[in-house]
C-alpha cells in the first residue's frame, strides 16, 4: 500500500517538475521572441494630403472605415492574397494562412509572412502580437470575425473568392492600397474576357447540356457555385438545376445524356498523371459507356483553381473553349497576359485535362 | 493492522491523492495560461492577469500579452477545467447509478445526443432563424449571437432527451441495467445516423462546423461560453458531491440502498439528469470530447478504490486535469495549427483501455 503512495507520489512530483521545466524554458524563449518581430517593407508615406482612412462596404454587407495604405496586414483569404499580388501589395502583409504559405504561386511573395495557421481558425494570439493595421478577413467565417470583433482588431472582410462579387472586392482592396488604376486595369481586363465569352456564347447555335461535378465522385455541382455561375456564363445548359449542390445518381447522369461533363478538382490531384486518371475513372463508371459526352470525348477534368479568386476569368474562359470552341481565347493565353499585365509568375502546368 | 489504522492510512492515501491532484492542477493551469502558440512570460503573465483586475494598480504587461492571456488563453483554461470536471463526474456518477464500469456520456447516447442538437443547430439554424440567425442578444454586459445560443440549446436539449427517453425504456420495460445501457448505445447510433445524414446534406462551411465540433474543438470558447458553463457545472457538482454518500449505498445494491432508505429510482432519474445539464453545456461549447468521463474513473479507482465520497470529486479534478494537459497540448503542438483536442483525447482513451484491458486481462472493466 505504501509503495503505490509513494509510486503517485513520485509520479505526481516527476510531471509537476516536468511542466515547471517547460515553464522555465517558455519565460527563456518568450523573452528572446520579443525582438523578433516579422520583416516587412514599409512602404512610405505617400497619402495624399489628409486622407488617413477609407470606408468600405465588405462582404458581409457592413460598412467599415479603415486605415488607408495600411502597412501591417494580415491576410486569411488565399483568394484575397492574390488580389494583394496583382495590386503590388504583398510587402505590407505580415502574415497569410498556411493555404498562401503551401500555394505554389504565392509562397515566393510571402516569404517573410508568419504563417498563423487555417483560415477558419487562424492563430489569434500571433495575429494579436504582429499588430496588424488590417486584417482582411474570409468572410463565411462569422465565428472568426466574432473572434476579431471581441479582440477590437481592424478587419474587413474581402475574401476574393466569389466570381460575382471579385470586381467590388478588387475596386475596395484598390481603395484601401491606394490603388485604384490597377483595380480599374484588372476590372477592364475581366469585363473584356467576359464579353468576348459572351459574344462566343451567343453565336453558338445552340446550349450544350453539362453534367458539372465537384471533387468528390457524382457530387453534382448546385446553380450557387461558383463553378457553375462561370459554366451559365459561357453558354451551358446545366443538367442538375437545384441551388445547392448534392449527390447525384449515377443512373440519372446516364439519363440525362449530357453532351459534355466537366470535373473540378484540386490541383494536388491532377499533378503527376492524376487528371488523367480522374479522366479514365469517369469513363469507365458502369452506363457511362451510354453517354454522349464519354463517346464524343467530351470530358474534361479542370483545376479548381481557375475558378476561384481574382484569376476566375480563366474558368470562364475554359468553360468557353470547352462549350463554344476557341474563338481566339485560351486559358493560357488569358492566365500569360494576366501574368504580364500585373507582373504575377501563376503557373500554367496541370490546369486541364485534356488541354485547352 | 487493526482496521482503524487501515482505514485510517486509506484516508491519507485519498487525501494526499486529492492534494496531488490539485496541485497538479494548479501548475498546470498557470502553465496553460502562458503556454501557447505565442508564448507568455510567467511575470507578464501575472502582470496581465493583475492588469485585468485592477487596472489601476497594474500597467498593462505589454501590447500583445494582455488580451492574449485574458481574452484567448485563460477561457480555454477555465472550460477545459469546467468540461473535464463535469465530463468525469458524470461518468462516474453513470457508473456507479447504473453499476456497470463501461458507461459513460460516450456509450450512454449524451455525446451523440448533443452533437446531434448542435448539428441542426449549425446547418439548420439560418433557415430556421432566418435572418435573427446572426442577431446579438446582450447577457450581463456580453454580446451572445442568436446563432451560439441556439446551437447551445439544442445541444443540451437533444443530450438531455437522450437521458430522458433511455430512463423512461428503461423504466417501461423494467429491463435489466445491462439493457438500459444498450437502449443508451441505440439511442446514440440512432443520434449518429442523424449527424450522418446532416453531414450529407450540409454545405462546405457548415461541414466543416460539424466535422469541427463532432471532433472536440476547444478553439471558440471565450468568456461568454464560460459565463454559461461555469454556474451550471459548479452547481450541478455540488449537488452530485453532496450525494456522493448515496452512491456508496447504491454501488452496493439496490436492495441495500433501499434498505438504507434510499428511494433508488428516485435518485438515479435525479442523479442522470443533474449530470446531463452539467455534461452537454459543456460539450456545447466544446464539442465531443470523449473517453474522460471512463478515463478518470478508472483511474482513480484504480488507486483510491471505490469511496464514491472521494471518488466522485477526485475523478472531476483527475478529468480536469487530464482535459486541461491534452488541452494545451493540442493548441501548442502543431502552432499555428490546432490539432482538435478530442483527438488526443481518442489516442490518450485508446492506449489507456489497450492497457486496462491487457493489464489483468481485462479484471478491471469487469
Amino acid at each position: 500500500m505504501d509503495n503505490k503512495i509513494l509510486a503517485v507520489t513520485v509520479a505526481v512530483v516527476a510531471i509537476a517538475v516536468g511542466i515547471s521545466a517547460i515553464f522555465l524554458l517558455n519565460n527563456g524563449s518568450g523573452t528572446a521572441d520579443e525582438g523578433s518581430q516579422v520583416d516587412y517593407v514599409p512602404t512610405g508615406s505617400d497619402e495624399p494630403d489628409g486622407i488617413t482612412q477609407v470606408t468600405v462596404t465588405d462582404n458581409l454587407g457592413v460598412t467599415k472605415t479603415v486605415k488607408y495604405k495600411p502597412e501591417r496586414v494580415v491576410c486569411l483569404s488565399t483568394y484575397a492574397c492574390e488580389a494583394l499580388m496583382l495590386l503590388g501589395q504583398t510587402d505590407r502583409v505580415v502574415a497569410v494562412t498556411n493555404s498562401s504559405k503551401t500555394n505554389a504561386d504565392q509562397a515566393e511573395y510571402f516569404v517573410n509572412a508568419k504563417d498563423i495557421g487555417n483560415f477558419n481558425n487562424p492563430d489569434m494570439a500571433a495575429i494579436l502580437k504582429l499588430d496588424p493595421d488590417l486584417i482582411i478577413h474570409y468572410g463565411t467565417q462569422t465565428a472568426v470575425a466574432e473572434k476579431l470583433d471581441s479582440l477590437h482588431l481592424p478587419y474587413v472582410s474581402l475574401q476574393c473568392s466569389n466570381v460575382s462579387t471579385i470586381k467590388q472586392e478588387i475596386t475596395a482592396l484598390g481603395k484601401i492600397f491606394g490603388q485604384e488604376e490597377l483595380a480599374e486595369k484588372y476590372c477592364g481586363y475581366y469585363d473584356d474576357i467576359v464579353e468576348q465569352v459572351s459574344k462566343a456564347a451567343g453565336s453558338s447555335d445552340s446550349k450544350k447540356t453539362v453534367y458539372m461535378e465537384s471533387f468528390s465522385s457524382m457530387y453534382a455541382m448546385g446553380l450557387s457555385s461558383t463553378y457553375s455561375v462561370l459554366a451559365l456564363q459561357a453558354g451551358a445548359d446545366l443538367i442538375y438545376k437545384e441551388q445547392a449542390s448534392a449527390t447525384v445518381s449515377p443512373a440519372w447522369v446516364v439519363g440525362k445524356n449530357p453532351d459534355v461533363i466537366i470535373k473540378t478538382q484540386t490541383l494536388a490531384n491532377m499533378v503527376d498523371g492524376g487528371a488523367e486518371n480522374i479522366y479514365n475513372e469517369i469513363c469507365s463508371r458502369t452506363g457511362f459507356g451510354t453517354v454522349s459526352a464519354v463517346r464524343d470525348g467530351d470530358v474534361h477534368v479542370l483545376c479548381s483553381q481557375l475558378f476561384a479568386g481574382p484569376r476566375c476569368f480563366a474558368g470562364l474562359v475554359a468553360c468557353s473553349n470547352i462549350l463554344n470552341g476557341d474563338d481566339g481565347l485560351s486559358v493560357t493565353k488569358v492566365l500569360t497576359d494576366y501574368n504580364s499585365m500585373f507582373g504575377l509568375h501563376i503557373s500554367m502546368d496541370d490546369l486541364t485535362y485534356p488541354n485547352l | 493492522m487493526d482496521v482503524k489504522s487501515v482505514y485510517g492510512a486509506q484516508k491519507r492515501k485519498r487525501r494526499l491523492f486529492l492534494l496531488s491532484t490539485i496541485s497538479l492542477l494548479a501548475v498546470t493551469a498557470v502553465a496553460g495560461l502562458c503556454i501557447g502558440s505565442e508564448m507568455v512570460s510567467f511575470p507578464d503573465m501575472l502582470v496581465s492577469i493583475g492588469n485585468a483586475l485592477f487596472p489601476d494598480i497594474f500597467e498593462p504587461a505589454g501590447r500583445w500579452q494582455g488580451p492574449v492571456v485574458i481574452e484567448l488563453y485563460a477561457p480555454r483554461v477555465v472550460m477545459a477545467i469546467l468540461a473535464g470536471f463535469s465530463l468525469a463526474i458524470a461518468g462516474t456518477v453513470m457508473q456507479s447509478t447504473l453499476r456497470n464500469p463501461l458507461v459513460s456520456p460516450f456509450t450512454l447516447g449524451l455525446s451523440s445526443a448533443a452533437g446531434f442538437g448542435a448539428a441542426v443547430g449549425i446547418v439548420l439554424g439560418p433557415a430556421l432563424l432566418g435572418g435573427s440567425y446572426a442577431m446579438g442578444v446582450t447577457f450581463l454586459g456580453m454580446e451572445f449571437t442568436l446563432s451560439n445560443i441556439f446551437v447551445t440549446v439544442l445541444a443540451f436539449a437533444t443530450g438531455l432527451l437522450s437521458t430522458v427517453v433511455v430512463l423512461v425504456i428503461g423504466k417501461r420495460m423494467n429491463t435489466s441495467r445491462s439493457v438500459v445501457i444498450l437502449t443508451g448505445v441505440i439511442v446514440g447510433y440512432l443520434f449518429q445516423a442523424g449527424i450522418t445524414a446532416l453531414k450529407y446534406v450540409s454545405g462546405d462551411d457548415s461541414l466543416r462546423g460539424i466535422t469541427g465540433w463532432l471532433m472536440g474543438r476547444m478553439w471558440e470558447v471565450d468568456w461568454k461560453a464560460v459565463v454559461i458553463a461555469l454556474p451550471v457545472v459548479a452547481v450541478c457538482s455540488i449537488l452530485i458531491i453532496k450525494d456522493s454518500q448515496v452512491f456508496n449505498a447504491i454501488t452496493a445494491g439496490d436492495d441495500v440502498a433501499k434498505t438504507l432508505g434510499v428511494d433508488v429510482e428516485r435518485f438515479r432519474r435525479r442523479s442522470l439528469i443533474i449530470i446531463t445539464l452539467a455534461a452537454s453545456t459543456c460539450l456545447a461549447f466544446t464539442g465531443i470530447i470523449g473517453f474522460i468521463g471512463l478515463m478518470a474513473p478508472h483511474i482513480c479507482r484504480m488507486i483510491i478504490g471505490n469511496d464514491q465520497r472521494f471518488l466522485v470529486p477526485v475523478s472531476g479534478v483527475l478529468g480536469a486535469l487530464i482535459l486541461l494537459v491534452s488541452d494545451t497540448v493540442s493548441r501548442t503542438i502543431l502552432a499555428p495549427i490546432e490539432i482538435p483536442v478530442g483527438v488526443i483525447m481518442y489516442l490518450l482513451g485508446g492506449v489507456f483501455f489497450i492497457y486496462l484491458i491487457t493489464r489483468r486481462n481485462g479484471r478491471v472493466l469487469e
